[in-house]
Order: C-alpha cells, then sequence, then structure tokens
C-alpha cells in the first residue's frame, strides 16, 4: 500500500466510527419536514427560545417533505420515537387523526387562536400557522394579471403558468383542493380549460418557484405570504399576490403529541410554548406563514402578503383525484 | 427531491478515466459484468487463485448488501394478498403501462441523441491532440456530482424563455418573441437527457478507440471504400461492446431519471420512478410501491441483459484492441470538423453548466431584482452560523468511509472472483446495484431501518458504489503481471506473503482510484441522506436541496460549486496518481 493513501485511510476509518458513535439521549424529540430544520427555517430560533425559557433541549428530526412527514410517523407506529409530530397540514389532517396515533391535548392560551383554523376538534393537532394559497404574479414581465380562477383559462395566459404537481407536492394537493372547492364536481373540466394556460407543473413547489423567479412564466402557484420573502430578502415588490373573486384556499399546518412518547411532560410545554405570542413570532420570517396566534406581531415586509377577503371551506380530495388531475393534463 | 442515487452511479461508471489503464482493452473497457465475465474466460486459461470458502462469504455478503432494498421490497409486496396479488394488482393498473412505456420511449431517444453527439466526439478524442481535449474529455466529471435539481435550474436559466440563449437570440435578431421554447415537451426532455449524458460516451467509446489499431479501417479505404463505409466495416465492430456499454448506462440513468422528466417532459407525464416515489412517500401504499419496484428492476434488468446480448456478438472483434494509437494535429476537414463540434458543446452542454456557475456568484439586492457579481454567497455561508463548514464534514464523513468500504470490499470481492467462471448469474448478480434506483434503494433500506441514521446512509452509499470499485480493481487485476508473484511463490514465498507484498502493491494505485471513484460517486448523492439521514445531518446536496427550497438559488448554486470543486479534486488526485502507474 503506498504510504501516500495512509492518511486518507486513517481519517475515514475514524470518520466511519464517528457516524458510527451513538448519540446522547435526547430530551424531547420532534418530527418535522425538511425546510422547518435548516438553518433558516424555524426550528433552530424556536430551539433556542424553549431552551432558554425551561432548560429542556428539543432535538428536531426531518422526516422529508411534508407529504412524507405522516408516512414516517405511520412507518414506526408501534414504536415511536417521536414526542411531537410538528407540520401535518390539513390535507393529510383527517388521515392523521383517523391514524390514533395522536393524543389529545388543550395548549394553555389555545383560546386566542380563531376558531376556524382549529380543524381538530379534539385537539389532538393543534394549528401553529397557515396561509392562503394564491398564484404569484410577477408584475415586471406581464401587464394584465388574471383575477379569477375562471381567468387562468384565458389564451392570453397560455403557457404562461407554472404549477405543483398534486401527485407529488402539497401545494399541488392544495391547488387541486382549490378548484375542487370552487368548481365543485366540475373541476375536471375546469382542468381541461386550464390546461393550455400550464407551462410545466413541477414535483415540488421548489422547483416551480425556481422556474418562476428564472423567469420561464410570469404566474406560479405558491402562497399569499411568498411577495413578503422577496420584499424582505430582495428588497423588490415586484412579485404580487393575486387576490381571485372565487376566494382562496387555505394551508393550515398542525403538531401534536404522539401517544406513547417517552418525554410526555416536555411535549407538553412545548405544545403550550408553540403557540404563545413569543414562539410564534419566528414564524413570519422562517415559515412565511401567518402565526396561529393573533397577538403574535407581523414583521414590516408582511405589508405586501395578501389576506384574502373571502376564505373557501376545506375541501376533502379522494384518493385518486391527483391521478386523474395529472391524467387529464396528459390527454388534454 | 428524489431520483439522484442511481443516477450518479450509472453516469460514474463511464467517466473513469480508462485509458490510465493500459493493457488489453477488454477489461479494461467495460463493464463490471462484463469484466467478470473476462475474468471468468481467462480463468480457464489460469488456475484458480482464491479458494472456495472466503468468496462463498464475500459473494454472500454482496449479495446481502446489493439485494437488501429487494429483499425488502419483495417481503414487502408479499404482506396481504400475497406477492402475486401484489404485482397483479400494480400491473393491472392502467397508469402502470403508460408510466413503464414513457420511460423506455424517452430512456431510448435520449439514449440515442447522447450515442450520436458523444461518438464524433470520442473520434476527435481518439484520432486528434487538441487543446482542450482532456477538459472535453474530463467535462463528464463536473455534472455528475451536481444534484438534479440544479441541473434543471442550469437548464432553464440557460435555455429557458427568459434564459441566455433566448435573450440572445432575440437581441441579434430583434425578435419579440423567445425563438426557443421546445424545452417542455417530449423532445425537450429527450435534448436535456441527451446533451446532459453525452460525455459519457465519449469517455467511453474515445477510451476504446483510441487503442483501436487503424488498419482494418486503413485497408477498407485503400480498396476505395468511402470513409464512412471503412468505419462501419473496419472500426464499428469493434467499437460496438463500448458503445453499447456506454449506451446502457445513459439508457439507465434517463429511465431512473425523475425531477428532469416532471418538470421539462409532457404535462402530467410519468414513469415507474415516479409512481414509486407517490405509492411510497404520499400515498402510503407500502405494498403497491414495492410491487412497482420489482417490476422497474425486472424492467431495467431486461433492458441491460438485451444490451448484453448484443454486447456479446461484438467481443472478439474487440479483443483484437492493441496499445495506444498515435494522435496527430487535426488540419483541413478535421479541423473544422472539431471547431464545429467544440461550438457545440459550448453552446448545448457548456452552457447550462457555465450558467450555474456564474449564478453562484450572482448577489441579489436592491429594488427590481437588480443584482451584482461578488463572493457574498460564499461569504454567507461561510460566516459565523453558516452552514457550509459542518455541511462539509457531513460529506466527508459520509463519503469517506462510503468509498473506503466500497473500495476495500470491492477489491476483496474482485481477487476473490479472479479466476472463477462467473457465467450468466455471476453477471447479473454484479449488475444488480445498476438495476436498482435510487427511489428503489432508499424505499428499501427505508424498510429495514425506518428510524435511518448516519450509518445506513453509509451503507446504502457503498452498496451503490460497489459494482464499480469491484470493475476498477477487477480490470487492473486482469492486466496484473504475474511473473514476479509466481517467482516469488517458486522462490518459496507463501501466499500471502506473495498477495501483500507484490500483487497487493501493484493494485494498490487501482483501489486508490476505485476509491476516488467511489468517493466523487457517493458525495454527490442527496437522495440516501435525505430519506435515511436522521436530524441535523446535512451533507451538501442535503444543503443544495434545502436552499433550493429556501428560494436561495445562487447559494445553492455555490454550494454546488463547492461540490464540484470537491469531487473534481478528488479527481485530480486520482489522476495524479494514476498518471504515476
Amino acid at each position: 500500500m503506498h504510504k501516500r493513501h495512509l492518511p486518507f485511510i486513517a481519517l475515514s476509518l475514524a470518520l466511519l466510527l464517528v457516524s458510527c458513535a451513538k448519540k446522547p439521549e435526547s430530551e424531547l424529540v420532534i418530527y418535522t419536514y425538511d425546510s422547518f430544520v435548516a438553518e433558516w427555517g424555524a426550528a433552530p430560533g424556536l430551539a433556542a427560545l424553549f431552551e432558554k425559557e425551561t432548560g429542556i433541549k428539543p432535538t428536531f428530526v426531518s422526516k422529508g417533505d411534508g407529504g412524507q412527514l405522516l408516512q414516517a410517523v405511520l412507518l414506526e407506529k408501534d414504536k415511536p420515537e417521536a414526542d411531537i409530530v410538528l407540520g401535518l397540514d390539513n390535507n393529510s389532517l383527517a388521515k392523521a387523526v383517523d391514524s390514533g396515533l395522536f393524543k389529545a391535548y388543550k395548549p394553555k392560551g389555545l383560546e386566542a387562536i380563531p376558531a376556524d383554523i382549529r380543524l381538530d376538534e379534539g385537539n389532538r393537532l393543534i394549528p401553529f400557522d397557515y396561509g392562503h394559497f394564491a398564484i404569484i404574479w410577477d408584475s415586471k414581465t406581464l401587464p394584465n394579471p388574471p383575477a379569477s380562477l375562471e381567468d387562468l383559462t384565458r389564451p392570453e395566459y397560455a403557457k404562461k403558468l407554472i404549477i405543483m404537481d398534486p401527485r407529488t407536492s402539497t401545494p399541488g394537493l392544495g391547488f387541486l383542493a382549490w378548484t375542487k372547492a370552487v368548481y365543485g364536481d366540475a373541476w375536471k373540466d375546469y382542468w381541461k380549460r386550464l390546461t393550455p394556460s400550464i407551462l410545466a407543473m413541477t414535483p415540488s413547489w421548489d422547483t416551480g418557484y425556481g422556474l418562476f423567479t428564472s423567469g420561464e412564466a410570469p404566474l406560479v402557484l405558491s402562497y399569499a405570504t411568498s411577495p413578503a420573502y422577496h420584499l424582505e430578502n430582495d428588497k423588490t415588490d415586484r412579485y404580487r399576490a393575486l387576490e381571485f373573486s372565487d376566494g382562496h384556499t387555505l394551508q393550515v399546518e398542525f403538531a401534536g403529541i404522539v401517544k406513547g412518547a417517552k418525554h410526555p411532560v416536555n411535549a407538553e410545554r412545548f405544545m403550550d410554548f408553540l403557540i404563545s405570542a413569543e414562539a410564534q413570532e419566528v414564524l413570519p420570517l422562517t415559515q412565511y406563514m401567518y402565526p396561529a396566534n393573533p397577538e403574535a406581531k407581523l414583521p414590516d415586509s408582511f405589508s405586501l402578503a395578501l389576506k384574502p377577503a373571502k376564505t373557501l371551506g376545506n375541501v376533502v380530495l379522494a384518493s385518486d383525484d391527483a391521478a386523474q388531475a395529472a391524467e387529464i393534463l396528459a390527454t388534454k | 427531491m428524489t431520483g439522484t442515487g442511481r443516477k450518479d452511479g450509472i453516469r460514474k461508471a463511464a467517466t473513469q478515466e480508462r485509458e490510465s489503464q493500459p493493457g488489453p482493452a477488454p477489461a479494461g473497457t467495460r463493464c463490471p459484468e462484463q469484466a467478470a465475465a473476462t475474468h471468468g474466460r481467462a480463468a480457464a486459461r489460469s488456475p484458480g487463485t482464491a479458494s472456495s470458502l472466503p468468496a462463498f462469504f464475500l459473494v454472500a455478503a454482496f449479495v446481502a448488501v446489493a439485494g437488501a432494498p429487494l429483499a425488502a421490497a419483495l417481503a414487502v409486496s408479499s404482506r396481504g394478498g400475497g406477492l402475486l396479488a401484489s404485482l397483479g394488482a400494480a400491473l393491472a393498473a392502467p397508469v402502470t403501462a403508460r408510466a413503464l412505456s414513457f420511460a423506455l420511449r424517452q430512456a431510448l431517444a435520449s439514449m440515442v441523441l447522447a450515442v450520436a453527439v458523444g461518438l464524433p466526439g470520442a473520434w476527435l478524442c481518439s484520432r486528434y491532440d487538441f487543446p482542450g481535449r482532456k477538459l472535453l474529455k474530463s467535462l463528464s466529471v463536473v455534472p455528475f456530482c451536481v444534484p438534479p435539481i440544479l441541473i434543471v435550474l442550469a437548464f432553464v436559466v440557460y435555455y429557458g424563455r427568459a434564459g441566455i440563449l433566448n435573450r440572445a437570440l432575440m437581441g441579434a435578431f430583434g425578435l419579440s418573441q423567445p425563438p426557443i421554447t421546445f424545452l417542455y415537451s417530449f423532445w425537450g426532455l429527450v435534448l436535456v437527457h441527451g446533451f446532459y449524458n453525452f460525455p459519457v460516451v465519449l469517455q467511453g467509446v474515445s477510451a476504446t478507440w483510441s487503442t483501436l489499431p487503424r488498419d482494418r479501417e486503413e485497408a477498407a479505404r485503400t480498396l476505395g471504400a468511402h470513409p464512412f463505409r471503412a468505419f462501419l466495416t473496419g472500426s464499428l465492430p469493434s467499437l460496438a461492446p463500448s458503445i453499447i456499454q456506454s449506451a446502457a448506462l445513459v439508457f439507465l440513468f434517463c429511465f431512473f431519471s425523475f425531477i428532469p422528466v416532471l418538470v421539462f417532459g409532457p404535462l402530467g407525464g410519468t414513469t415507474l420512478e415516479v409512481e414509486i416515489y407517490r405509492a411510497a412517500r404520499f400515498d402510503g401504499k407500502e405494498e403497491l410501491a414495492a410491487a412497482l419496484s420489482l417490476i422497474e428492476t425486472v424492467a431495467a434488468l431486461g433492458m441491460v441483459f438485451v444490451f448484453q446480448l448484443m454486447d456479446r456478438r461484438n467481443t472478439a472483434a474487440a479483443r483484437k484492441a492493441g496499445s495506444l494509437q498515435k494522435r496527430g494535429r487535426p488540419r483541413g476537414g478535421a479541423a473544422a470538423a472539431l471547431i464545429a463540434y467544440g461550438a457545440l458543446v459550448i453552446v448545448f452542454f457548456a452552457g447550462p453548466l457555465l450558467s450555474l456557475v456564474a449564478q453562484a456568484f450572482v448577489v441579489k439586492r436592491g429594488l427590481g431584482g437588480s443584482s451584482r457579481i461578488g463572493f457574498d454567497n460564499f461569504a454567507h455561508l461561510l460566516s459565523g452560523n453558516g452552514p457550509l463548514l459542518a455541511s462539509l464534514m457531513d460529506s466527508l464523513a459520509t463519503a469517506l468511509p462510503a468509498a473506503i468500504a466500497a473500495s476495500i470490499f470491492g477489491s476483496l470481492l474482485a481477487v476473490v472472483l479472479r479466476g472463477r467462471k462467473g457465467g450468466r448469474a455471476g453477471e447479473a448478480l454484479v449488475t444488480l446495484p445498476l438495476a436498482v434506483s435510487g427511489v428503489v434503494s432508499a424505499l428499501g433500506w427505508s424498510i429495514i431501518a425506518p428510524s435511518g441514521s448516519p450509518a445506513v446512509v453509509v451503507l446504502a452509499l457503498a452498496a451503490t458504489a460497489l459494482p464499480f470499485s469491484l470493475r476498477n480493481v477487477s480490470s487492473s487485476l486482469a492486466t496484473l503481471d504475474k511473473g514476479p508473484s509466481q517467482a516469488a511463490r517458486s522462490l518459496g514465498a507463501g501466499r500471502l506473503r506473495t498477495t501483500l507484498e507484490i500483487d497487493l502493491p501493484s493494485i494498490a494505485p487501482a483501489l486508490f482510484s476505485a476509491a476516488a471513484f467511489s468517493f466523487s460517486l457517493t458525495a454527490g448523492d442527496a437522495n440516501a441522506p435525505l430519506i435515511l439521514g436522521s436530524g441535523g445531518f446535512q451533507p451538501l446536496p442535503v444543503l443544495i436541496y434545502r436552499l433550493v427550497a429556501a428560494y436561495r438559488f445562487p447559494e445553492a448554486s455555490a454550494v454546488g460549486l463547492v461540490l464540484a470543486l470537491l469531487t473534481g479534486f478528488v479527481f485530480f488526485i486520482k489522476e495524479q496518481s494514476d498518471g504515476r502507474t
């Protein structure tokens, strides 16, 4: 063996040992989706505040996309590793509640949270933030923006819209639910009419939004709060959320305590903390969603976040709706 | 996102610098399975060199590691109504046939384009010396370590409606509408796949072409054959194995492609990879996902088998390949062809990549999204709480152990398999990890270890790299001069001593090269760490994924550049090391 390779090998073996080493015992384990745990996500800020207040150090564990989170918890049904699951949304709410995985707990101060986002009456899943789905408009490249879902089907918007795939992403499902809330059973006809306007249907929000900010299309499906991000970070008000006359559907995000959690007391304290005004103020600039607790102060950039006049009710999607929507686009 | 894992595995196979392994071409220029087969044939001539028991255990371990995801899929799809019921239900769903047919069509079309673009480059690189020749050949290294999500954005920034190419054309010809609009269609997808993969063909074929004796083609031309006809009869039969091998790799990569298919493909298009991901991660239909995984793997294995059948016919011709042929300076027609080809590569392939590099230095600021150029993205990523250094360490902590494990295990396997009749079963076995897609591998491992941990990530990545390190060391063993070790043994040296003091030092460069190769292969994978990793664990590809998910595209490009440089650096060391032998 050549000597110059030895340091590499020694280093690798050391790293192999380190990577196999056992981690120290945690005091509170929270499963969430990926972007929540990133440096610029909400987890670091929440963890620091919570530890300062209670001395308890929470461990956030990323379980992939929002859509994958519930699956990850279901896989561990018999032997839960998590104390809290944070980040389930209204699309997966019914399934999560029915799974019987979550323990009812009414956190302190729950009365402050508006009733219309407290979708689980049994208090197994508690809302912590919410946002409306909206079409974001690049005001620099498109003079006349649409004002309703029906407007989107007009020929002038041919290949001008980017949406996300309802088969693989939460915003995609949200858009499907939105069209179903507005058109009822006629949503399939609407999707047929909409097809010529769609430039691309991307597998996830990030890819679609990346295409949009690269100038591929002037309209993209996102959240009504997205313009606040651009104002805060890019100092531009070029991107606007469009208010549609149909009204908008909501995405509400929930957290809940897992039955059989190893640290039930710490978990309850975290739930109390999560909806407190102090913790909620971390959310707008990390999640770019509205905090569930209206007492939390909003940053200035949220002046550009749209708060639609009309909110549509929660729509339950059938299990094959997403596949049917894709089929419609594929056959035209 | 997903769909990254296998891609890297497949494409990196072709980036190996084959010219660095002198000697008879067949073993050095072919797939692991074919290399193994060649050794099998060689065995008929020289007696076996390893005893059966360790060989059995090593092969069993290989099967266990490589087959683990499939075994898990098999177990899961056998739940409930049983395996046949699950498979039947999966096959009966109309979407399965649609997904399979679309995946096959786009993968075959992309493969044809990659071969069509790669072959002329392979010819130029094997016949002529020109500035940028090495760069052209190593172009294939660059995108391997860049996650598909960045590749998608690179193609958009370049080919998109508001992309560099369209803006240039609109400016030059005074157009009001972008002229290039085919990106979001079947052919747009094929273009992206084809141009992303042609260096795999260029690299693989030029290695063989460089060592191909020219007498037959020249003889045909002396007899008055048209140059193209002379090529068809004189050179093509000998090149066929390497063309087919690299084409098969491109095919598999496109067959397993995920993000590009959904972004650029026709609306609502779907492939088996997408359906598996959906069933497992979104619908919670684990049995269906597992059954679809089995179908996809069998389809992939079937296609690889077809390619191998085509290859076998030409193996005899390829054996005639000899030593490195002289390269000349391009003149006249060749020079013109070179310039045209260079322009093609720069416009279609290097353009998107360079735009990604440029993106890494874009700093956004000010109203209206005006921006400037600077190192701010890197500075921000490295400052106080910046994630880059920790992420780099996580990458090293996964890729280094995975690379070492893969190369050591691969070498042991190569040693025990040396001089054994492999047979078709053996070939299929070594091919297995290639036919297991990134999504299937992650799904299988997550069934085995639901909570995941960095150790599982290392194991899954090592399994991905295994076939390539095995191939690398096998090729080196095949060209090993048996003289010294035979001499040593006849002078009374024991087998162990001979192996340690004579054989091992001679394959050490190949071992190191396998490790370096496995390193770059595993360092670029986002799939395994995303699905199998645990909290706080963030190797570079995961960091890229998270940055893209947080609107931070320039910073994501910056991390992409760091990843490319890291992999490039490791490749550079490998090349230096190879060069000395």
